[in-house]
């Protein structure tokens, strides 16, 4: 028998049944506390007939009061601690092993995430051929490892019998598979995927299987999206950003800055950048960010009410104010860009980069990855979490699949 | 009386119970893992359940989490008070789950549990807090009330009497230094 000993204690205890003990609790507790009420009602009666005059302090009966700490611990409704650094609101997240008891995000219908994201069991997958596809709008894209060596993308159609594993797209990866899917990877219409390859994108159409491949000279490509135009690819390499029209097939190779979203949040000599893009993927403006600095470190994802939030580093300020390094920054780009901070906590079990941003859902709510280690050196806990910005609330979404190195297993790789 | 005149509670019902609802389950199995009996779990977390609903005005803002544990953890430490050794259950108190017989899982169950068995009362705390809900040493010796020194000299001592009890269990350092 080979188990690391989380997996023995929750073999131990998985049947164990799931019995509805809230509900019941609540009425018992609030049953004792009117009692208790009637009780000094009836004391209190009973003192002042007998005519008692004056009053008494004393202590109260000490009760289990939760102390002071130095993790921040969540409210039920997914509220989090604050704090203010010049100007900035930061919120605390809750450590790692907390994560798991946020509330729910309460319309997790509406983004139909499953509770548990990955790629199916291998019993469960189909294969896209030419004899058909997926014509559900997909909602996330994996990458499993293929025999022989690279990735092949796994798609996800929550209305579809199947996720459905695509064989003609093996994705090699020279500068790690984590950039091979990033935030827009999947087309706005949810049918189509970009992968970047050296030297050239990959566009792969779910619903006929159809895949095109687009040369770009340049092999360094590490990031691929569509642009919000519906035809443009924003491909970027180590030193240059490229435009492919996936009509034409034609490149360009434009002299400013290129990005596939509305947005994005950028550090240029040493300053952090608000920038906006056209719907074509081309730089429209730029401002630099208020507040202490931060140095963004993921790749940014914006909204069109105008949100933008991405993984960033919180160095000086943050790290006197609130002892916390890194986390994840949200900005307005219609108004004076004053971040918004939801910094991570720190520990052993939380790795650089921990938070990287996937995507918005409604409502100004942020989808994030967050990544921990797991207790023991046992690989990574990866889960998807949701902010809501203008709120200050914290929920879960969905916990991710282990990755591991077999073929046919999840790389760790996925996009929403 | 009319439903609509009903004087409304302090606190919502329901922020209460969405919040209890999400927890209950982990906190059962834990429970049934620190005492290897459900009856005794289940009550273990109804109290505790009970305790925090009492004070859930006050607690419902700073850290319920770590008062909910703080209850459970050390009311089933002190429920193995006066229970003779022999009363220990060797397997679930239930009818088993409608799945399909598998007795090699049935038996690896009960193995764990019976290696569990072999712990204090304590050191099966801190095990459950450790490895089946990944909490740090500074977390657990605040549930338990003990240092984080102790905390850490009782998981090392537990990992060791685990390994001499699940022989042909990979357990390894369980991370610990």
């Amino acid at each position: 028998m080979t188990a690391d000993l989380r997996e023995l204690l929750e073999l131990a205890s998985d049947d164990v049944p799931d019995l509805d003990l809230a509900a019941p609790a609540w009425h018992e507790a609030r049953r004792r506390n009117r009692a208790v009420v009637r009780r000094s009602a009836l004391v209190a009666g009973g003192l002042a007939a007998a005519g008692a005059v004056g009053f008494v302090v004393r202590d109260r009966t000490p009760s289990p009061e939760p102390r002071p700490s130095v993790t921040a611990t969540v409210a039920a409704n997914g509220r989090m601690p604050t704090a203010r650094v010049d100007g900035v609101t930061v919120y605390l997240a809750p450590d790692p092993p907390d994560e798991a008891l946020l509330p729910r995000y309460p319309d997790a219908a509406r983004l139909q995430i499953p509770r548990h994201l990955g790629p199916a069991d291998l019993a469960i997958r189909a294969e896209l051929g030419p004899e058909g596809g997926v014509d559900e709008p997909l909602r996330a894209v994996f990458l499993v490892v293929a025999e022989g060596g690279g990735y092949h993308p796994v798609l996800f159609a929550p209305d579809a019998p199947f996720q459905v594993e695509v064989p003609a797209v093996r994705v090699n990866q020279w500068e790690g598979v984590q950039s091979a899917l990033g935030p827009r990877s999947i087309s706005d219409d949810r049918h189509r995927v970009v992968i970047p390859q050296p030297g050239r994108v990959v566009v792969l159409d779910a619903r006929d299987g159809s895949v095109v491949t687009i040369e770009v000279p340049d092999p360094t490509l590490t990031l691929a999206g569509w642009a919000r135009d519906h035809t443009t690819v924003v491909a970027r390499g180590r030193d240059d950003g490229w435009l492919v029209d996936v009509e034409t097939r034609s490149v360009a190779h434009p002299a400013r800055a290129v990005n596939p979203d509305w947005a994005d949040l950028s550090a240029r000599e040493g300053t952090a950048q608000l920038r906006t893009f056209s719907g074509s993927g081309t730089l429209t403006g730029s401002r630099p960010l208020l507040g202490p600095p931060v140095v963004p470190n993921t790749a940014s994802v914006s909204n069109t009410e105008g949100w933008v939030a991405g993984g960033a580093f919180l160095p000086g300020a943050y790290q006197t104010a609130v002892d916390r390094s890194q986390g994840l920054v949200a900005v307005h780009s219609d108004l004076p860009p004053t971040p918004r901070v939801l910094a991570a906590s720190t520990g052993p079990l939380v790795p650089k980069g921990s938070y990287r941003a996937l995507g918005w859902g409604p409502q100004d709510v942020v989808l994030f990855e967050s990544r921990s280690e797991r207790a023991g050196f046992q690989g990574m806990v990866r889960r998807v979490l949701a902010w809501d910005v203008n709120e200050g609330l914290l929920y879960q979404v969905a916990d991710v699949d282990r990755a591991a190195g077999a073929p046919g297993e999840f790389s760790g790789t996925y996009t929403l | 009386m009319d439903d609509a005149r009903e004087p409304q509670a302090p606190w919502p019902d329901d922020e209460f119970v969405d919040y209890a609802q999400a927890r209950q389950h982990t906190l059962l199995r834990a429970a049934y893992l620190m005492t290897g009996d459900l009856p005794i779990a289940e009550r273990l977390v109804r109290s505790a359940l009970v305790q925090l609903g009492r004070q859930w005005p006050r607690v419902r803002e700073e850290q319920p989490d770590l008062y909910v544990r703080r209850l459970l953890y050390r009311d089933a430490v002190a429920s193995w008070r006066g229970r003779p050794p022999e009363a220990l259950p060797t397997g679930p108190a239930w009818d088993e789950p409608d799945q399909p017989w598998d007795a090699d899982l049935v038996e690896r169950r009960r193995e764990v549990l019976r290696a569990l068995d072999a712990l204090t009362p304590r050191q099966r705390a801190v095990v459950v807090l450790r490895w089946f809900e990944e909490r740090g040493e500074g977390d657990i010796a605040q549930v338990l009330g003990c240092s984080v020194a102790t905390a850490h000299a009782d998981a090392v001592e537990a990992l060791g009497r685990l390994r001499d009890a699940l022989p042909t269990a990979d357990i390894g350092t369980g991370g610990l230094r």
